[in-house]
């Protein structure tokens, strides 16, 4: 264990176990296949999310098939992101039978607490191929790297 | 390690389906967030219909804070029976989302008699 790896304590940091977690598992049960089933315990209520820290911004990634522009709405308060949808059924289906389904539709909303080093007033989101990109630029004083240590 | 990097690569994620179907089609709706046009491969082969969908958007860098989505391309695998006419399947990808159109033949759609 090195202790300086740890770079600064979020609000986010529970989730390093859970990635430690995921990596152990993959790397001892890796040659297993898992079966290609989709079952009940994969159900979704809500979208899937990926958040990213990277140098000078915060990158949050959101699986948001089927929903259009006007039924999304975000904003950012300090630190939080919240990301708020409705996502529609297709009317297609209405008065056909339904053989199966697997997908899930209504409004969702979730928030998200981002490293308190995000500046709320630059953020852009963009909607592509069923993914959100919202990218949250990163405080100038927080980009930098340096560390001034005083010397007593 | 070579072989633990073969299976990652022929691991996939089955996208999650809806189908809803009447008498003259069937729909099958797939979410396949992060694939585009060119990254779709649908191919019929005997009974088996194979959707692939490869992810165009790149890995970003940087640490991860939250990770739940799935980074691996899509494939589905559906049994087509014998009431489906293959030449009469159409695809459309929207907003991430891939719809299927499969047509019913003509001599399996149910008649209906007239009474004289």
């Amino acid at each position: 264990m090195n202790p300086t790896r740890r770079e600064r304590s979020t609000s986010l940091d529970i989730w390093d176990a859970f990635d430690e977690l995921r990596g152990e598992l993959e790397r001892s049960f890796g040659n297993f296949e898992l079966p290609a089933v989709p079952g009940l315990l994969d159900w979704q209520t809500g979208p899937l999310i990926d958040v990213v820290e990277g140098d000078d911004e915060v990158l949050v990634l959101v699986d948001v098939p089927g929903v259009r522009k006007q039924d999304l709405e975000l904003s950012v308060t300090g630190s939080l992101l919240s990301i708020k949808g409705d996502k529609k059924q297709a009317d297609e289906g209405k008065g056909r039978k339904t053989v199966r389904r697997e997908t899930w539709a209504g409004t969702f909303s979730r928030t998200l607490s981002l490293p308190d080093t995000v500046n709320p007033d630059k953020v852009e989101a963009m909607l592509k191929d069923g993914i959100l990109r919202v990218r949250i630029a990163k405080r100038e004083e927080a980009q930098k790297k340096a560390v001034q240590i005083s010397v007593k | 390690m070579d072989k633990v990097t073969t299976q990652n690569e022929r691991r996939f994620t089955v996208p999650a389906c809806r189908i809803t179907e009447d008498e003259s089609e069937v729909l099958a709706e797939m979410e396949m967030p992060g694939v585009q046009r060119e990254g779709l491969d649908i191919k019929v082969d005997g009974n088996a219909l194979t959707i692939e969908g490869r992810r165009s958007d790149e890995e970003p860098r940087g640490k991860w804070l939250l990770r739940e989505r799935s980074r691996r391309d899509y494939r589905k695998i559906f049994t087509v029976d014998e009431s489906i006419d293959r030449d009469g399947i159409s695809a459309e990808l929207v907003d991430g989302i891939l719809k299927l159109r499969l047509k019913v033949k003509e001599a399996a759609k149910p008649k209906r008699i007239a009474i004289g």
